[in-house]
């Protein structure tokens, strides 16, 4: 059933909040020892508060709805550990943005999401708490960062779950995952109570098993915060009934297709063909910087974090062990953090420091400029532009745990968005000779997620 | 672009990070292959007016402090403390 089917059915009492909620409780039960999705399960409070919209006036758009958010997303009094050793016992003081709109909204949340640590990563194999097997194929990742919260939409424990996308980490694993993953636009959805890994790219957004679900999910998440300098100025997103496709012209970039796995590149082809039959006209551009949006979002990013995450000394919180010295507290309580986290916060470190930033930090945010012109530029005429999502499917857990690029070129067709902070959607569309899914990607005009969800919902309608 | 031990266990000290011998052999291979791929930045053009990168205005918050009500739930996760302030080692 999608979100608006149960909250509909909760509302007019032929499904009660109770039941929506035992069901998605006994389905994590069933699938979570074997991919290991949630890293916590609030059975109990989730019960009560079920209970409790059982018995009021029932109301909000996702009234009773059964939903999970990724382990980096504050909700007061529970843990949110980022995937981390470092915050294994940390619980939030304050409840996340996007948490009181859920709340707001009636929705019931019944989990936090296993991660990559830190947001780092592109497979989930980088939790300090196991890593997350595919629901589609158990031998095989689910994508990272937010490969939990792919994973339980994906096994059906839940009809959304919140994710995070710095460089891909949402629309990854919908890929991955045969799922629905919208990266909004910077600014689109608050960044307060969202523990920062690269606050000029981190993003929170939605996986779901549907078009309007993400669409739904996405009115309900936005809108402007002042807790969060970067929060736009815009009224909560407002699904646009009159987009109508056939007015649409959608822009192909030629260099996303070099090299491209000749089954994703008929996949998108073949979406490509669809829409030309409602009307959708293509044109064929160039993006021509876009193709150094990897390195260039691993300077930038790993940049942020370490600067985000020099926070992270176990003395306000995190994890703390006993020590001589201040400077021997910081070195012992920082050896917490996992491989990949303490390689990007040296990367970062080398990139910002002062013989080097010039070559490395600098250079990146100039190149980051001619990223976003290239966008900007081609925007003028086209209502979206149309991409593969991720240059392979799903990979098998461990194949590439020690090719640390080949893993970063796992962003290689998500990165552009988080650089340029467009709004980007992955919709599944069709499978591989494997039967594993293959993710098409649109790419919106800053605010204008309305004519990416038009065309992924007419895709969806005719399949 | 290769990277030495040394300057690891340089730029790990700048982070304020303790890491192994092993892991130090580890992060100088992994992070020279890093600095190898990312090399290819250096050769775009940039010198264009266009290359330049202007993040959108932000409002600027001041920082004007208000009691957080219900303290605790910052404190109780301090690793020491005495009364509501977070007791630290010695810091000169």
């Amino acid at each position: 059933m999608t979100i608006t089917e149960i909250a509909k059915q909760i509302k007019e009492g032929s499904l009660s909040a109770l039941e929506a909620v035992q069901n998605s409780l006994a389905k994590i039960k069933e699938t979570n020892p074997k991919t290991n999705a949630f890293l916590e399960v609030f059975e109990e409070e989730a019960l009560l508060r079920a209970k409790q919209i059982d018995k009021n006036p029932k109301e909000g758009a996702l009234c009773g709805v059964p939903v999970a958010i990724k382990d980096n997303i504050m909700y007061e009094g529970h843990t949110v550990s980022c995937g981390s050793k470092m915050l294994e016992n940390y619980k939030a003081p304050y409840n996340a943005f996007v948490v009181e709109k859920l709340l707001k909204a009636g929705a019931i949340i019944v989990g936090r999401t296993n991660m990559d640590e830190f947001a780092m990563g592109s497979s989930n194999e980088n939790s300090a708490f196991g890593a997350v097997k595919n629901p589609l194929d158990l031998q095989r990742v689910p994508g990272g960062s937010s490969g939990g919260s792919a994973a339980a939409v994906a096994a059906k424990a839940v009809p959304l779950a919140l994710g995070s996308d710095t460089g891909g980490s949402i629309r990854q694993p919908a890929a991955f995952c045969g799922l629905y993953g919208i990266k909004p636009t910077y600014g689109r959805v608050s960044r307060y109570g969202l523990v920062a890994f690269a606050s000029s790219a981190d993003q929170i957004g939605a996986l779901t098993r549907t078009s309007s679900d993400s669409e739904l999910a996405l009115s309900v998440l936005s809108g402007y915060d002042e807790k969060d300098s970067t929060s736009a100025q815009k009224e909560p997103y407002c699904s646009d009934a009159a987009a109508d496709v056939s007015n649409f012209t959608v822009g192909i970039p030629k260099e996303f297709f070099e090299n491209l796995n000749p089954q994703i590149a008929n996949a998108v082809m073949e979406a490509k063909k669809v829409l030309e039959k409602g009307g959708v006209k293509f044109k064929d551009i160039s993006l021509p910087y876009a193709k150094y949006s990897s390195p260039c979002y691993y300077i930038l990013t790993s940049s942020e974090a370490s600067s985000n995450l020099a926070r992270f000394d176990g003395l306000r919180y995190g994890k703390h062990v006993e020590a001589d010295n201040l400077e021997q507290a910081y070195l012992k309580d920082r050896a917490f953090f996992g491989p990949e986290v303490k390689r990007r916060i040296m990367l970062g470190t080398y990139s910002l420091a002062s013989a080097h930033a010039q070559d490395y930090y600098k250079k990146a945010q100039a190149v980051r400029a001619l990223i976003r012109r290239d966008f900007t530029t081609s925007f003028c005429g086209l209502d979206a532009i149309l991409t593969p999502s991720t240059p392979s499917t799903a990979f098998k857990i461990g194949e590439k745990i020690d090719d640390i690029i080949s893993l970063y070129l796992s962003d290689l067709y998500t990165a552009p968005a988080n650089i340029a902070g467009v709004p980007a959607l992955s919709a599944p569309f069709g499978k591989d000779d494997k039967n594993l899914p293959i993710g098409i990607q649109f790419y919106g005009n800053y605010f204008e997620e309305n004519k990416i969800y038009a065309l992924a919902k007419y895709l969806e309608k005719t399949k | 672009m290769s990277i030495t031990i040394e300057e690891i266990r340089k730029i790990a000290k700048l982070a304020k990070m303790e890491i192994t011998d092993k892991e130090a052999e580890a992060y100088a291979r992994q992070l020279g292959n890093v600095l190898d791929w990312v090399e290819e930045l250096k050769r775009v053009d940039t010198s264009s007016p266009n290359a330049v990168y202007e993040q959108a205005a932000a409002k600027t918050h001041y920082d004007t402090p208000v009691i957080f009500e219900n303290a605790d739930k910052i404190t109780r996760a301090f690793s020491e403390k005495e009364n509501s302030l977070l007791k630290v080692k010695k810091v000169l």
